[in-house]
């Protein structure tokens, strides 16, 4: 990885501030309206709305509206802020020349293959794998990829609702939350199943101090 | 700078978080063809790209042996631009360039003579392209509001991030209307004083760049000039990241080349920033393979 020997922390006025992030997968037909969770941040669970029987803790949050749970209790609520993927269009063998595509199933189609379509070389081709096509051709082998969805995630930024200092401390064993909802254009919306959401939350963790 | 004694670090769960950033000023007709320029890369960032100007297209008269071409239109046309005849393509041999520009005689020269006549006025129609940059093997060719960041290094995770995006210029003015923001596009021969005059607080250097709320409506002396910000600024409302960027973050045996796509949006509809927008990129990362 990174061969650098960073020396240089990041300061800032408070007194134990703390950086959590999770990312995780839209997909309102899954019981927690969301799947692949990736939690290490610190995260205890994240619900959104659900097509289907919620799962257990899940309240099925109204359309767009997003709930992480943490794992912890925290003393202030600093900033955050999120990153999202587009979600995935139509799976494809045939490539245009210079459209960036994700790659959707690996099928039989060889390394080499991968790497004559575009896959940089050292990039070992997975799904998920970003690349610029590298000619108008078929990939050759079973092997899809796709075009970004026309309207990406189909939201253009996430808000909070209420104020998160009020609920990351929670009087209970668990951990406190924070509710967030999505728009596009002025109006609450539901992202794209399968787009992918990443959000960082930045903390106070110390009661002394600022 | 800010003289304060903190102490305090920022903890997280991550056994070796990592933050990179960069910005950039989009400018799909730099000449450089990177389609951007103002590279700030300390934060690891070995190179970005973004989407190259379309070619322009002019008409041009010369005879075979001609250096100097008449052509139609010189607007748009850059020294270091790659030339071809698309009515006759064997007029000029691949990677003939512009080597200067008179816009007085509607003339250019370019770096090799031409290998044929051109047809009769106006001429032959051609285009004029902005060469696209190279890094590692990748060849700039990407497609509106698409932008491609490679790192300097390798990293196991990528954990989150952020971006700032600052609107795109209108018209140089030096006539300002009070209480509307400017930023400086040229100091000139404006004094500080006189730039103060205009709304620029005390103590702020007047520099290329600078933003400002003006204090009167009048006009500004010197050559100094100013401008608002364009009325859709930069055009766009999101950049979203293209794929899974923690799989394109790695690069096999070499610490090198390694990046992320994103792409730019304007509502719902995928959308090249306006030239001389200013993009801010965080990346959020996590460079160790081992702990969470």
């Amino acid at each position: 990885m990174a061969n650098r020997r960073d020396t240089q922390f990041f300061y800032t006025p408070h007194n134990k501030s703390t950086l959590l992030d999770c990312s995780f997968n839209v997909l309102a037909t899954n019981a927690s309206g969301i799947t692949l969770l990736n939690a290490s941040g610190r995260i205890a669970s994240v619900f959104m709305h659900t097509s289907t029987t919620p799962a257990a803790g899940n309240p099925n949050p109204g359309t767009g509206v997003i709930l992480v749970n943490f794992m912890d209790n925290y003393n202030r609520y600093l900033g955050g802020f999120a990153n999202i993927s587009a979600a995935p269009g139509t799976p494809t063998g045939s490539l245009t020349a210079n459209a960036a595509y994700v790659i959707v199933t690996l099928g039989t189609t060889t390394t080499a293959q991968w790497h004559t379509a575009g896959v940089p070389a050292g990039i070992t081709p997975a799904v998920g794998v970003s690349f610029v096509a590298a000619a108008t051709a078929a990939v050759g082998g079973t092997g899809t990829a796709t075009l970004t969805a026309t309207a990406g995630s189909g939201i253009d930024h996430i808000e909070l609702i209420g104020d998160p200092n009020k609920t990351i401390i929670s009087s209970s064993a668990g951990g406190g939350y924070v509710l967030l909802q999505c728009f596009l254009g002025g109006v609450k919306t539901a992202p794209a199943n399968n787009s992918v959401i990443r959000l960082g939350f930045y903390m106070n963790n110390s009661a002394q101090g600022v | 700078m800010a003289n304060r004694r903190d102490s305090q670090f920022l903890w997280t769960p991550h056994l070796k978080s990592t933050l990179l950033d960069c910005s950039f000023v989009i400018s799909s007709t730099n000449i450089d063809g990177t389609g951007i320029s103002d590279l700030k890369k300390s934060g690891r960032i070995a190179q970005v790209l973004a989407k190259i100007a379309d070619p322009i297209s002019f008409d041009a008269e010369f005879v075979e042996d001609d250096i100097v071409l008449t052509v139609s239109s010189v607007a748009g046309l850059q020294v270091g631009m790659v030339i071809a005849d698309a009515d006759t393509p064997g007029n000029f041999a691949a990677g003939t360039t512009i080597l200067s520009i008179d816009s007085g005689l509607s003339e250019i020269t370019v770096s090799t003579p031409a290998l044929g006549d051109s047809a009769a006025s106006p001429g032959d129609a051609m285009t004029a392209t902005i060469p696209a940059a190279s890094y590692l093997d990748h060849s700039n060719v990407l497609a509106a509001g698409v932008i491609q960041v490679f790192f300097q290094d390798n990293y196991v995770k990528n954990l989150s991030g952020f971006n700032q995006i600052g609107a795109a210029l209108g018209s140089p003015t030096n006539s300002f209307t009070n209480h509307s923001d400017y930023v400086i596009t040229t100091v000139g021969s404006t004094t500080t004083a006189q730039w103060v005059a205009a709304g620029l607080p005390i103590g702020i250097t007047p520099a290329v760049g600078v933003s400002f709320v003006a204090t009167a409506t009048a006009v500004m002396p010197g050559t100094g000039r100013a401008a608002l910000t364009a009325t859709a600024g930069s055009g766009i409302t999101r950049i979203e990241v293209i794929g899974d960027p923690s799989k394109t973050i790695s690069i096999t045996g070499v610490n090198a080349g390694s990046y992320v796509l994103l792409q730019c949006f304007a509502a719902s509809t995928k959308t090249q920033p306006a030239d001389g927008s200013l993009i801010n990129l965080s990346f959020y990362m996590n460079s160790a393979s081992f702990g969470v």
